[in-house]
């Protein structure tokens, strides 16, 4: 973790964001009415319910789902309407679902070299062999197509693919899920790595306290579209939460690392 | 054990790469019984192929092989693919590790589940019908009735991974083997699901076959732990003595998970040692 916060300075602003889904009957709201910022050069992360909005919230920043919102700037400007090209070379996303952000008909090496193309990135090459290395896969696994690969394997060309253009600004939903706690370790890492170096924020979507307490410097606690409470993370991990859910959340999680006498007394806290 | 469900000995799978052959899987045995079999491991080791390898459902590329790989009464290398059918879903489920590709994209998801009890069992339409809305119930999705109307690239996440949990468990298999089944949920779904999972072990018993980077989970979960490495078993433990393993990759694992209480400013990374 990096314990002196970099700055005051917010690069994500985001307030009252509404994302709905649905028509008449079935119209739900999946984000209702969160506000929240991420200062530059902070670890922001997001944890909270499975189907709580948590991936529609990054969605609803690159302007993936269409959303409403009282404020929504990214590094000062207002991207509630359009995003330029820069946008989308300053701002990079590492999606839940791999499959989701890779090409099924591209190799490895074009799937990397494709976004540098796009934004006519000179030292392409050089740099897809490093972020190839930069995330523990051989340089043999480049002519594979993503269906090749394991589910980790695939989870790390997508995070190759999102560091090739030297982005500011990570979104990271659930980026580790699917690796071994080892690899995880490299990951994570690599990421405080190139946040000392080059002063990245990162907003990041996690199932794992133990992830947050050792990556982020704040984070929010999402239930059923809104946002619970939004709370430094020693005060998280050192029982300062107030909202019910957060304490049921960090409770389970403790009783998880521990050693519970049964499995059903853990589901009862 | 008494008479395993599930036997395999000695299986290996191997590809034809540009590089020359390549294999994945390099002599895997285990027997499985009515408990709950973890199976942890780094990340590209052969886990999921295993698991599909038991199905017959590796890619047309892979080469099986294998001294035993068998049902009491089927032998999975010989059967033919009518009775593979007949296996897949109703004797084993597999839960895929990316559910959300494994579902049809244009059936709503509650149909799916209905339409799997329908192909297993003897009932009628709105039986089915019933008993899926029942199992989004157990596997805790909220507000299910909307939920079955839904399709499946409108499912967040856990939804997905809960979504083929419900339709592997509604036509009761003898074996299921969950890979990377609960990565997306949060704790509290999360340990709702291993009771659901749990019970059908006790009072069922079911075969589980647990595939997982969530070394805490499958300590306290699961009875027994496979650990493998590069395609193959490097150290199996009773779940409970995980904290006991021996092999310098088990030992690496168990270092390298954070900690809520315990920060560290890097996380410790293996030496990867060829020989392993
Ligand atoms: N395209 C869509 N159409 C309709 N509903 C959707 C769509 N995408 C998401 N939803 C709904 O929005 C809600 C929030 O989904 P989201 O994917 O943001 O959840 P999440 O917090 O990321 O959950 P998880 O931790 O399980 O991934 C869910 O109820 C989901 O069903
Ligand atoms: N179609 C294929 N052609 C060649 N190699 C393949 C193919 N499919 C998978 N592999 C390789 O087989 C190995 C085993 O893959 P498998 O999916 O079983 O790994 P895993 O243990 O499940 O990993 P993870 O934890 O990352 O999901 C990997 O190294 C993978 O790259
Ligand atoms: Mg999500
Ligand atoms: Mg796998």
């Amino acid at each position: 973790m990096v314990d002196i916060m970099k700055s005051q300075t917010p690069i994500i602003e985001i307030d009252n964001l509404i994302v709905s889904f649905g028509e008449g009957d079935d119209a739900r709201r999946a984000v209702d009415g969160v506000s929240f910022s991420v200062l530059a050069g902070e670890t922001f992360g997001l944890v909270g319910e499975s189907g709580s909005g948590k991936s529609t919230i990054l969605r609803a920043i690159t302007g993936l789902v269409p959303s409403t919102a009282t404020t929504l700037r990214v590094m000062g400007e207002d991207v509630s309407r359009e995003r330029g090209k820069d946008f989308y070379r300053k701002v990079q996303m590492v999606f839940q679902d791999p499959y989701e952000a890779l090409h099924p008909r591209h190799t490895v090496w074009r799937q990397l070299m494709e976004p540098a193309r796009i934004q006519k990135v000179p030292d392409a090459e050089t740099r897809a062999k490093a972020s190839l290395d930069a995330v523990g896969l051989p340089q043999a696994l480049r002519w594979r197509y993503p269906h090749q690969l394991s589910g980790g394997q695939r989870q790390r060309v997508a995070i190759a693919r999102a560091l090739m253009l030297k982005p500011e600004i990570l979104l990271l939903d659930e980026p580790t899920s699917a690796l071994d706690v080892s690899v995880q370790a490299e990951i994570l890492n690599l990421l405080c790595d190139l946040q000392e170096e080059h002063g990245l924020t990162f907003l990041m979507v996690t199932h794992d306290l133990g992830v947050v307490a050792h990556m982020c410097n704040r984070t929010a606690v999402m239930q059923s579209g809104k946002l619970v409470e939004t709370l430094p993370v020693d005060v998280l991990v050192n029982g300062g939460a107030t909202e019910p859910y957060t304490r049921k959340l960090i409770a389970a999680s403790e009783a998880y690392g521990e050693a519970p006498a049964s499995l059903s007394q853990l589901t009862k806290v | 054990m008494n008479s395993p469900l599930l036997s395999v000995r000695d299986l290996r799978i191997s590809f034809n790469g540009v590089a020359g052959p390549f294999e994945a899987v390099r002599g895997v045995s285990f027997d499985l019984g009515r408990e709950k079999l973890g199976i942890v491991g780094e990340s590209g080791s052969g886990k999921s192929m295993t698991g599909r390898a038991i199905m017959r459902l590796t890619p047309r590329a892979a080469m099986v092989k294998a001294q035993t790989l068998c049902l009491p009464d089927v032998d999975l290398l010989q059967a033919s693919e009518k009775t593979m059918e007949r296996i897949r879903g109703k004797r084993i489920g597999l839960i895929m590790q990316d559910p959300k590709y494994s579902l049809n994209p244009v059936v709503s998801v509650g149909e799916q589940i209905a339409e799997a009890y329908l192909i297993h069992t003897r009932s009628n339409a709105s039986e089915a019908k019933r008993k899926a809305a029942a199992m989004l119930e157990a596997v805790q999705i909220r507000d299910p009735e909307r939920v079955y109307r839904m399709y499946p690239h409108e499912m967040s996440g856990g939804m997905g991974q809960r979504i083929m949990i419900a339709m592997m468990l509604v036509s009761e298999p003898e074996i299921l083997i969950a890979d990377e089944a609960t990565s997306a949920l949060d704790v509290t779904v999360r340990l709702e699901i291993l009771n659901l999972l749990d019970d059908l072990v006790r009072k069922r018993g079911l075969g589980l076959i647990f595939i997982s980077h969530d070394l805490n989970l499958v300590r306290h979960f699961c009875d027994r732990v496979l650990i493998m490495y590069r395609g193959h078993v490097v150290e199996t433990l009773k779940a409970g003595e995980l904290d006991q393993a021996t092999h310098p990759y088990t030992r690496g694992l168990l270092d390298a998970m954070p900690r809520i209480h315990t920060p560290r400013r890097r996380l410790p990374v293996l030496k990867r040692d060829p020989a392993w």
